[in-house]
């Protein structure tokens, strides 16, 4: 299912992606891309969806699949990636938190913005990159709390989702790789799941440097479509990012994903015995009422010299 | 001064607290709204209109069709499209052996319009739960705020979080911890079963029930499109127990 791909670059979906990827990888950001100055992008900079790294609460007792899953979450929900430090693991262009907001464009960002579509979809894979960052740093901080709560200052801020956004590295990355930069960890790691690839790369990415090469994430299929980004590292940096697949067979799918969204917060769930006065929760049948909550509540309030 | 009432119908349980009224006369007539609902929308009655429309013997243009049924009808055509097809009452297979079903609305619709009809009466406080799907009006006993809880999805006994708020508020839980896997993806007809329960808060109980039953075809992801809808929230709860929430849902969420 990881297809290694040499550098030679697929037919990317959308010419103005194409357009933005190439000004990406040609106006200077092929070294690391620069932090940016607040309120001093022009519209519609990828890079804003990069450096607008928070700090986050570490993960732990949950697995590394589902802390994947959720620095996805993360990730799509309001671009501000919930890596720590600066430098954090998998993130070679971790900016400075809080400073910017992703899709900083002073564009709305709905149905209607078409204009701001090909800066979107880059973000769209910045924002994926970022979550294989996300997935090496939840990886890497396992066993410190039992919660992890993700958080943001702004909801609504315009945002890109991805379908999925949970990259994994070619299983064969690091064959594909840089023969003379892999290192051999990576290349006996990166061969497991694919979330769990992601994590596991991006943490020797951290410890050894990016290992240089082309790295084609999973090819992940949901409800709305197929997504399958593909990033190139060189000379440790991030250089190019190309949305190989993207759900757009028709408008309804990519309305979705480029709907702003929400922080999202997760923790564990308990059982609790609180007072309530009635319960949320379907009870489809007779029976299953009588075995309710919420039928132990009405019983209680329909005592005698409880209620009229 | 308040009155308590439980009414089986439509299936479930219609449970009825009304704080500031002893009139049983608005008992009544919720009793009597509810036994409505039942013979004209159950998909289980051979010959309610909900069956017939469903087999095709009667046109949701057709002059019996009662505005009720036009009501839902348009709503639910709404909420289709607002969903991107995850909402489909056209699309699912129904207890009469069609694919027309309209329950995932007409339950909180119908409580929703109970709450209404409370209203245009003058009471202010009370709460209504329809086999679930929670309407709040108003505060509880001694200007207390209301206490919903959010069933276990292990425990029918227990809850797994507690809300606390004022009406007027709706509060709807989808979950497949009974009758099985019953919430189907009209989009390709199969059964869902990535997460144990959803719920949704907002403003309209049918909406959030048609929101409830959306995010559970959606998945987690769902999230992101509930918290775009005005005024709506909710949290899902996963196979493992984790509970995954907007960030809007929170301000409900008893301390």
């Amino acid at each position: 299912m990881n297809t290694p791909r040499k550098p030679s670059r697929p037919q990317p979906i959308d010419p103005l992606l194409q357009q933005r990827l190439g000004q990406l990888a040609n106006s200077g950001q092929s070294q690391p891309l620069p932090p940016p100055a607040p309120d001093a992008r022009p519209a519609g900079t990828p890079s804003a969806t990069l450096a607008s790294a928070r700090p986050a609460a570490a993960a732990a007792g949950v697995s590394a699949d589902a802390n994947a899953r959720l620095a996805a979450l993360a990730a799509r929900g309001n671009g501000k990636p919930a890596a720590g430090k600066p430098g954090a693991p998998g993130k070679p262009d971790a900016g400075k938190p809080g400073a910017g907001k992703p899709g900083a464009s002073g564009k709305p960002v709905g149905r209607k913005a078409k204009p701001a579509r090909a800066s979107k979809l880059a973000a769209l894979g910045l924002s994926a990159i970022t979550t294989l960052g996300l997935a090496g740093m939840f990886a890497s901080q396992a066993g410190s709390t039992d919660s992890v709560q993700l958080t943001s200052g702004t909801s609504g801020d315009p945002l890109i989702v991805a379908a999925t956004s949970t990259v994994a590295p070619a299983t064969t990355a690091a064959t594909t790789a840089d023969a003379t930069t892999a290192d051999a960890t990576a290349s006996t790691t990166a061969s497991t799941t694919a979330s769990t690839t992601a994590a596991t790369v991006a943490t020797t990415a951290a410890a050894t440097g990016v290992v240089n090469g082309t790295y084609v994430g999973a090819s992940d299929s949901n409800r709305w479509g197929t997504v399958q980004v593909q990033v190139v590292y060189s000379g440790g940096q991030l250089v190019d990012v190309q949305i190989l697949q993207y759900p757009n067979a028709d408008n309804k799918s990519v309305r979705i994903n480029q709907r702003a969204l929400p922080t999202l917060i997760s923790e564990a769930v308990s059982v609790q015995n609180a007072d309530v006065n009635t319960v949320s929760g379907a009870t489809y049948t007779s029976d299953s009422y009588r075995i309710s909550l919420q039928s132990a509540i009405d019983a209680a309030n329909s005592a005698p010299g409880i209620t009229g | 001064m308040s009155l308590h009432h439980v009414e089986a119908v439509m299936g479930t349980s219609i449970s009825i607290d009304i704080i500031d009224s002893h009139d049983r006369s608005l008992i009544d007539e919720l009793v009597a709204w509810f036994h409505e609902v039942d013979e004209v929308f159950s998909p289980y009655k051979e010959h309610s209109p909900i069956s017939r429309i469903g087999r095709g013997e009667l046109a949701p243009t057709d002059a019996e069709v009662s505005p009720d049924i036009h009501e839902v009808l348009q709503r639910c055509g709404e909420l289709n499209e607002l969903t991107d097809g995850a909402f489909d009452v056209w699309s699912l297979p129904s207890p009469n052996g069609t694919r027309f079903d309209p329950c995932g609305y007409v339950k909180g619709w119908s409580v929703q319009r109970a709450a209404r009809l409370l209203a245009e009466r003058g009471v202010q406080d009370y709460c209504i739960n329809g086999g679930g799907d929670v309407v709040l009006g108003g505060r509880n006993h001694g200007d207390a705020p209301w206490r919903v809880g959010i069933r276990h999805p292990d425990d029918a006994m227990s809850v797994a979080l507690v809300l606390e708020g004022s009406g007027p508020l709706a509060v709807a839980t989808s979950g497949t911890y009974e009758r099985g896997a019953h919430i189907v993806d009209p989009r390709d007809g199969h059964a869902v079963t990535e997460l144990a329960s959803v719920t949704v808060v907002g403003p309209d109980l049918a909406d959030a029930d048609a929101f409830a039953t959306t995010l559970y075809v959606m998945g987690a992801d769902g999230l992101y499109w509930l918290a775009e809808q005005p005024g709506y929230s909710g949290c899902v709860i996963t196979r493992d127990g984790r509970l995954i929430a907007t960030e809007a849902f929170n301000a409900y969420r008893a301390n």
